[in-house]
């Protein structure tokens, strides 16, 4: 289990975390505790690949949680009413956390989990990084 | 604090296609070596790569439940026992821990926003979607025992849906 990161430049800075392994509840640990190096260090928009990652056990789907929550609290729209009432609608995806080419195992799991409703996936990383 | 790799007791290091037997100590560290071992124990019969995966992530949930929910942290041991049915690959996990029944628990929402999230059930949702089979019995000794199964081999050309060898 690694994750390689890069940086992408669109309007905005995009961290890419590039995640190589099952995402197990080890994995999981290990991307929760990067992503808040990454937010502490300053990054706003952060982008998940997920092209090698045969399966998002639960425990990975609660650190996108966690991460989601962590950029959600981090931005200046927090207390943005149209916001408010699109996250209470499920019509809220997050501008600050995205998905890019999660395998067919990960979407099931995304789906299942209802994540797809607040997560974008991409399956370009020259669209993802413009859709930012 | 267990290494990275399985322990030792009672593990088979070279598991046959049926019927072989790994234990770990209950840490999470230890699931990468039971994916191994399954990989390992399913031997090179042709199989569907997403359903092989996929019962892959069921053992894995349900192992994470065992740890973290039902060993709470303690220590303890947990078996897995890999055999065939057929076309399908069944693992058996069988722990120590005190009783639970992860086939009765609840189905979460999950059209809940992520932001009001509660926490849990999720492994076991994941679980039931993954695998085609799940039973659970308390075992006679006063531990759990939790039956995986999917059907994850191809049946043998020109011989229906096959038998096992």
């Amino acid at each position: 289990m690694e994750i390689t990161t890069t940086q992408e430049q669109g309007r905005v800075p995009v961290t890419v975390f590039r995640l190589k392994g099952e995402l197990d509840a080890i994995f999981a640990g290990k991307l929760r505790e990067q992503s808040r190096e990454a937010i502490a260090a300053g990054t706003r928009h952060l982008l998940l690949d997920l092209a090698e990652v045969p399966y998002i056990a639960s425990a990975g789907l609660r650190a996108f949680q966690e991460i989601f929550n962590l950029l959600r609290e981090d931005s200046v729209d927090k207390g943005d009413t149209a916001l408010q009432q699109g996250l209470r609608d499920g019509t809220y995806k997050s501008p600050h956390l995205k998905l890019l080419n999660p395998t067919r195992l990960a979407v099931e799991a995304l789906s299942t989990a209802g994540f797809d409703m607040f997560l974008e996936i991409h399956h370009s990383l020259k669209e993802a990084v413009a859709s930012y | 604090m267990a290494s990275s790799e399985a322990e030792s007791p009672g593990q088979d290091r070279h598991p046959r296609a049926s019927g072989s037997l790994l234990r770990i100590s209950a840490d999470l560290k230890n699931l990468a070596a039971v994916r191994r071992f399954i990989r390992d124990g399913a031997g090179s019969l042709e199989r569907d790569e997403d359903a092989f995966q996929a019962l892959t992530q069921a053992v894995d949930e349900s192992l994470t439940n065992i740890v973290v929910h039902g060993y709470r942290g303690q220590p303890g041991f947990i078996e897995i026992e890999l055999s065939r049915a057929g076309d399908s690959l069944v693992v058996c996990l069988r722990d120590q821990a005190p009783p639970f029944d992860p086939t009765a628990v609840p189905s979460p929402d999950v059209t809940v926003p992520l932001e009001k999230r509660p926490p849990g059930g999720l492994g076991v949702h994941l679980t039931r979607r993954l695998a085609d089979r799940i039973s659970y019995r308390p075992t006679p000794q006063g531990g759990n025992e939790l039956t995986l199964e999917k059907r994850v081999f191809k049946p043998p050309r020109g011989k229906g849906s096959g038998s096992p060898t």
